[in-house]
């Protein structure tokens, strides 16, 4: 919500005691400073106040100086100011430092350093570092003026010994002498740091012995703590300081009361500690270099983006194959493209969603006559209202997914209530007034507990299959059980081949549950008046929204109009169905245009993505040639099916990979659970999958003795090959796209340890289904109106499609327009996903303008009276055989209606026949390759190197197909990284961004490098292919591959947090201790 | 206030946030919400040239200040500025949903590098702007060719 949930007041006090008054006169109140915490606790409903009393309005504050050897600094000096201040920069550099990494620019602009302190936000920086500066702060209040220590002030998290009315006025430093060191370390995973230590050592004018010691620790500890004791025992001669530098540590660590919580174990943050009192305390005696010296260098990292796009347009094209600039650029970059959260209808009323706050429950009563009659309110909606529809469930599978909880909650987040009122607020105050009582049932939270024998049932009723039910096979429901769905794929004899193999390795994998965060969260705009319904959707399939919607009301498809403005992202997490139903049903329950907007922590629970237990099997001779696999996989697909049938199902077939198996044995399940539904995520199925797959032929090739390049070369499928009974052969050359990765990394030079390379791939049956039509308009000046039902979610679409139609016409990319995704005017598109656009809308654009030419071509035989065979087509126009005669598209158009501005209609489709009926149309092979830099003793990484690889047929955009490869490995390279949704009993633990972090511009690697291969061998327009869902599929394990080859650790389970790797390094050396050391590294270098 | 250099005079509650005042009062949508606690940028607008996360930061400080959007970065004549132009030019969007914001963190940025060092890296300035699509760095591609000309 972008304004805040309840009103408050604020006061402009001229002076420090003006403010102390109003502080004491109104419990109510509270002091505002840069309010970048207090803001967000009160917008996030952890603090209420009636009244903010601004700081900022006194003068006095913001001084920054240095007097009698001390740095003076008032408490409403920004982080900014202080991180930049040449004063602080010369004289206390650490704190500087410190200052400019908190947080991002923007806390830094408006946060305070007294703000910071006196909020005492346990996850924060200063006052550690504070603490071994034995920095004071300075304070007014009602009892007088005091002066305290910093570790004094402090009490508890988020608790300072200030009492009501006190002030904090500035905080005093002393400026280090010349014999005195300090040195401040901050470790971070999420949005805050996890750990802080200080270290501050005071030598003698010698240098030659310590006569004090400050040694703090902060974030990992409720507050920051000192340890005297362990600065006791750094006290003395400096040459023997390193070896008293790990006790110390451990005594700090010992008082630091380290608690186990989402940041890391309390025994990883001892472990840091140790480790990194070390590191610092060498780096203050200068016998080790501070964290990497300079800056990454932007400059190297762009220059390798751009040499690697270098590209060399297909000779015979004029707009097909070249990088033009993105027709939705201007628009983009000037605020003016509208999404659905931009469009604003007459007489628009605001939906909030009152959401479960237990797992499973049936819902004994709810009241909500208090909410009707709150200010502002529309209309209140609820289960109940459902019954007059056509249905009140939809999905295009299964049709189980309530719109709104009837009778029974499944999950925590789900929606049970709508307040309907003038403004959101109003209905944000009105979901407050609803009284909703449960009766508890028993949670089933993970697959496995939800499929053992006498689990609660989730769902008690037999849905019925949905417009697109797939292979649904409902009988698993009709049983009664939480199974969602059973695929088993199988061909060959697998018990035949794993007994003939020479070498078996298994293994279990686990992909964790993940948040695909597009920017833009889930939003509608629903009008539903006379029996027809407006729908602004933020959705990629347009058609399905439209379909289910159709179900919901029981209207003609003619009757449903939905529109998909711009998307502002989408990466599989907007395909099919989601708020739409409920805010169309709000709209028709109150007979006004309804807007519903979630937040980023409501559409993480309306749609996550499946989390993937593997166990695989593979089978191979022993020159390492690949004869079997088998699989089980469980997936735990939350309280509704959404997706996840086909999840499951691509998670059994993507096992298979792109190599030729004689015999294979798949099975995979997905489980309803009460947890938030689970669907589609880019390249669903093929990132689970990869992980398992791909890291287990390393372990294949790592018994054998082989390469884990080598390995793939002698398997991966020829081209034109069939791998997959039944599907279409092979349509990429995969060994050398791999060769080409390989080459890219300089596969093969021995790396230092701690550096290491891993590359993944696979082969994704992608397109799905092969069906669509587009309409070209030729208008009487030789323009272009291309109309198309896909979606423009930033992949391109709209540019790509207008490339096409302007190369087919030899017009400017200016005189076409692409109009797309509104179901009352462009024709029937199946979806936007599955990287099908360009492939499949594409392919029927070009039909349309050749069927639009055709028909120029005969009109023109009419208008020169000629036989079909003099009049031909040339690149602008059709030309009269062996003569000089010539007419543009416009004239043909003008002189055969005798109509300026008439225009003709040129129309394509394809089928699921001839070509089109092989499935699937394209394999997309998912390839990355990386180098990553590794830590041995933190267990922390980051790439070096991150090479992908589109084989694209012909890249109809070239910069644009490169730009979507890249942003999809950095989407991988999150939950290699750190990105996994965590439940804790019954709720989501880390819904929102401050818990769940996603790759920023600080995880680049030092270079990148995209690879297009253009065979123009696919199906596509001009032979282009499908790509997009691209590399994050292999991300995970191109990662695990390469931290095996730096560190010698295998890792089964994303993300590879350091501490995850930390663990795996002491397990394997408990291992390899308990074998007597002898078994040597298991990881070698490559 | 000042917004894209248009004084204008708003009456607004002062529990408002400034992306409020900007979407909903003066419909100025270029300016995105989506994590609305500080963490993703799309907000980004700059006061008095300091960026700021409007959807957190109440309009109530913008009082008498200059705001700039992203509706006001292109020149009066219409002429886009620069790094516009080379956003378009290095493809540094897709679904344009982070733009308008990573565009004035990139501003912020830039206009720092001219005063003189500001002591952070462009990686550092642009740390809290948060894009999906991109894989980041075509914008820094993009910043960078208008940094060094
Ligand atoms: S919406 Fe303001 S920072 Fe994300
Ligand atoms: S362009 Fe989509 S989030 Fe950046």
């Amino acid at each position: 919500m972008p304004s805040y949930p309840y009103p408050f007041k604020i006061l402009q006090p001229a002076s420090v005691a003006e403010a102390a008054q109003l502080i004491v006169a109104d419990p109510d109140a509270t002091l505002y400073a840069g309010g970048t915490e207090l803001l967000l606790a009160m917008k996030q409903g952890g603090l209420r106040f009636e009244t903010l009393v601004d700081l900022k309005t006194v003068p006095g504050l913001t001084g920054l100086g240095v007097q009698s050897n001390r740095l003076l600094i008032g408490a409403l000096v920004t982080h900014r100011a202080i991180a930049r201040s040449p004063l602080v920069r010369a004289r206390l550099p650490e704190l500087a430092d410190l200052e400019s990494r908190i947080a991002n620019p923007r806390v830094r602009a408006t946060g305070t350093l007294g703000g910071n302190l006196a909020f005492a936000e346990p996850h924060s920086d200063p006052a550690t570092l504070l603490m071994a500066l034995d920095a004071e702060v300075a304070s007014a209040g009602p009892s007088g003026d005091r002066v305290l220590p910093i570790g004094d002030l402090i009490a508890e998290p988020y608790e300072t010994i200030l009492e009501r009315g006190e002030i904090l006025r500035e905080i005093a430093i002393p400026l280090l002498a010349a014999t005195q060191r300090i040195a401040y370390h901050k470790v971070q995973l999420h949005e805050r740091p996890m750990l802080g230590i200080a270290f501050r050592l005071d030598l003698n004018d010698a240098g030659s012995r310590v006569d004090a010691a400050r040694l703090v620790v902060g974030a990992a500890s409720p507050v920051p703590r000192r340890s005297p004791s362990a600065e006791a025992l750094l006290i003395g001669s400096v040459d023997d300081l390193e070896d008293r530098l790990l006790s110390a540590a451990a005594l700090l660590a010992n008082e630091a009361e380290l608690v186990d919580d989402e940041e890391g174990s309390a025994d990883y943050k001892r472990h840091l500690i140790e480790v990194h009192v070390a590191r610092l305390g060498r780096r203050l005696l200068g016998s080790e270099d501070g964290p990497e010296a300079g800056a990454p260098d932007a400059g190297a990292l762009v220059r390798s983006w751009r040499e690697s796009q270098r590209h060399e347009p297909k000779p015979g094209f004029r707009v097909v194959g070249h990088s033009v600039p993105r027709t939705d650029g201007p628009s983009k970059v000037t605020g003016q493209a509208v999404y659905t959260a931009d469009v604003r209808v007459p007489g628009m009323t605001y939906a909030k969603v009152l959401r479960s706050p237990v797992a499973h429950a049936r819902i004994r009563s709810i009241d909500a006559a208090p909410a009707r009659s709150a200010p502002g309110v529309v209309g209140i909606l609820l289960g109940e209202h459902l019954r007059a529809l056509a249905s009140p469930r939809y999905g295009h599978a299964v049709r189980d997914h309530w719109i709104l909880a009837v009778e029974k909650v499944r999950y925590v987040g789900e929606p049970v209530a709508v307040a309907i009122a003038e403004t959101e607020p109003q209905a944000q105050h009105a979901l407050e007034l609803i009284d909703i009582q449960y009766e508890e049932l028993e949670p089933v939270m993970t697959a496995e507990t939800a499929l053992a024998d006498g689990a609660p049932l989730i769902h008690e009723e037999q849905y019925e299959t949905g417009a697109s039910p797939g292979h649904v096979n409902l009988e698993a429901i009709a049983e009664r059980s939480n199974l969602l769905s059973h695929d088993l794929l199988k061909w060959g004899d697998v018990d035949s081949a794993f007994a003939r193999a020479d070498i078996v390795v298994e293994g279990e994998y686990y992909y964790p549950m993940a948040f695909a965060y597009p920017l833009e969260p889930y939003v509608a705009v629903a009008d539903y008046q006379d029996d027809m319904l407006t729908v602004y959707s933020c959705g990629q399939h347009t058609y399905m929204v439209r379909r289910d919607l159709v179900d919901v009301f029981g209207l003609p498809l003619s009757r449903v109009r939905v529109i998909t403005p711009f998307v502002g992202g989408g990466f599989g997490s907007k395909s099919y169905t989601k708020i739409e139903p409920l805010t169309a049903v709000c709209s028709w329950h109150v007979r006004r245009p309804v807007r519903l907007e979630l937040t980023v922590e409501e559409t993480v629970l309306t749609t996550r993505s499946d989390d993937a237990r593997i166990q695989l099997r593979t089978a191979a001779d022993a020159t390492g040639r690949l004869i079997a696999r088998q699989a089980r996989c469980l997936l735990n697909s939350g309280a509704y099916a959404e997706n996840s049938l086909l999840v499951s199902a691509k998670t059994a077939a993507r096992l298979v990979g792109p190599y030729a198996l004689e015999a294979v044995d798949l099975e995979s399940r997905a489980a309803y659970t009460n947890t938030a539904p689970a669907s589609s995520y880019r390249g669903f199925g093929g990132f689970h999958a990869t992980l398992a797959s791909e890291v287990q032929l390393d372990e294949l090739a790592e018994r054998l003795g082989i390469d884990p390049l080598e390995i793939r070369l002698r398997n991966l499928a020829p081209p034109g090959t069939v791998f997959y009974p039944g599907k279409r052969p092979m349509t990429a050359d995969a060994a050398g796209d791999v060769s080409l990765v390989a080459e890219a990394l300089d596969w093969g030079t021995p790396r230092p340890r701690g550096r290491g390379l891993g590359m993944a791939i696979n082969a994704i049956d992608a397109g799905a289904a092969p069906v669509g039509r587009s309409e070209v308009r030729v208008h009487g000046d030789g323009s272009l109106t291309v109309l198309s039902g896909s979606a423009e979610l930033g992949q391109g679409s709209r540019t790509v499609l207008a490339q096409i139609a302007a190369e087919e016409f030899g017009v400017d990319l200016a005189r076409v327009r692409v109009v797309q995704s509104d179901t009352a005017v462009t024709p029937f598109a199946r979806s936007t996903g599955a990287d099908r656009t360009t492939t499949m809308e594409g392919t029927t654009v070009l039909l349309a303008c050749r069927d639009a030419k055709a028909q120029l071509q005969e009109m023109a035989q009419d208008i020169w009276e000629a036989p079909p065979e003099l009049v031909t087509l040339e690149p602008t126009g059709v030309r009269l055989a062996d003569t000089d005669e010539r007419m543009g598209w416009g004239d043909v158009i003008g002189r055969y209606f005798r109509q300026r501005d008439m225009e003709i209609i040129g129309r394509g489709h394809i089928r699921p026949v001839g070509d089109w009926g092989l499935l699937p149309p394209f394999w997309e092979l998912p390839l990355a390759g990386v180098e990553v830099d590794a830590d041995g003793e933190t267990g922390d990484w980051r790439l070096r190197r991150l090479v992908t690889l589109g084989d694209v047929g012909l890249a109809i955009n070239p910069a644009m197909a490169e730009g979507q490869d890249l942003g999809s490995a950095i989407m991988g390279l999150g939950v290699a990284l750190r990105e996994e949704l965590i439940y804790e009993g019954q709720q989501l633990l880390n819904g929102s961004l401050l818990g769940y972090r996603v790759p920023g511009f600080g995880d680049l690697p030092d270079t990148v490098a995209g690879i297009l291969v253009e065979g123009q061998d696919g199906i596509g327009p001009y032979g282009a292919k499908g790509h997009g869902d691209g590399s994050l599929s292999s991300m995970s394990a191109a990662v695990a591959n390469a931290l095996h080859a730096a560190l010698g650790v295998r890792l089964h389970q994303p993300p590879f947090t350091p501490e995850r790797v930390w663990r795996a390094l002491r397990e394997r050396e408990a291992a390899a201790a308990a074998t007597g050391a002898t078994a040597g590294s298991s990881g070698g270098v490559r | 206030m000042t917004i894209n250099g248009r004084r204008v005079s708003i009456d607004a509650d002062p529990s408002e946030s400034l992306a409020y005042v900007l979407r909903e009062r003066l419909r100025l949508t270029g300016t995105k919400i989506s994590c609305d606690v500080q963490v993703c940028g799309a907000c980004t607008v700059l006061v008095d040239g300091l960026p700021v996360s409007s959807c957190t930061y109440l309009a109530y400080e913008a009082r008498g200040r200059e705001v700039l959007t992203v509706e006001g970065l292109a020149h009066t004549d219409g002429a886009l500025d620069p790094l516009q132009r080379a956003f378009i030019e290095d493809n540094a969007f897709q679904c344009g949903y982070c733009t308008g914001g990573m565009l004035l963190a990139a501003h912020a940025y830039l206009a720092d590098e001219q005063d003189g060092d500001s002591g952070e890296n462009v990686f550092e300035a642009l740390a809290g702007n948060i894009c999906r699509c991109t894989g980041y760095v075509p914008i820094v591609a993009a910043v960078l060719r208008v940094r060094d000309g």
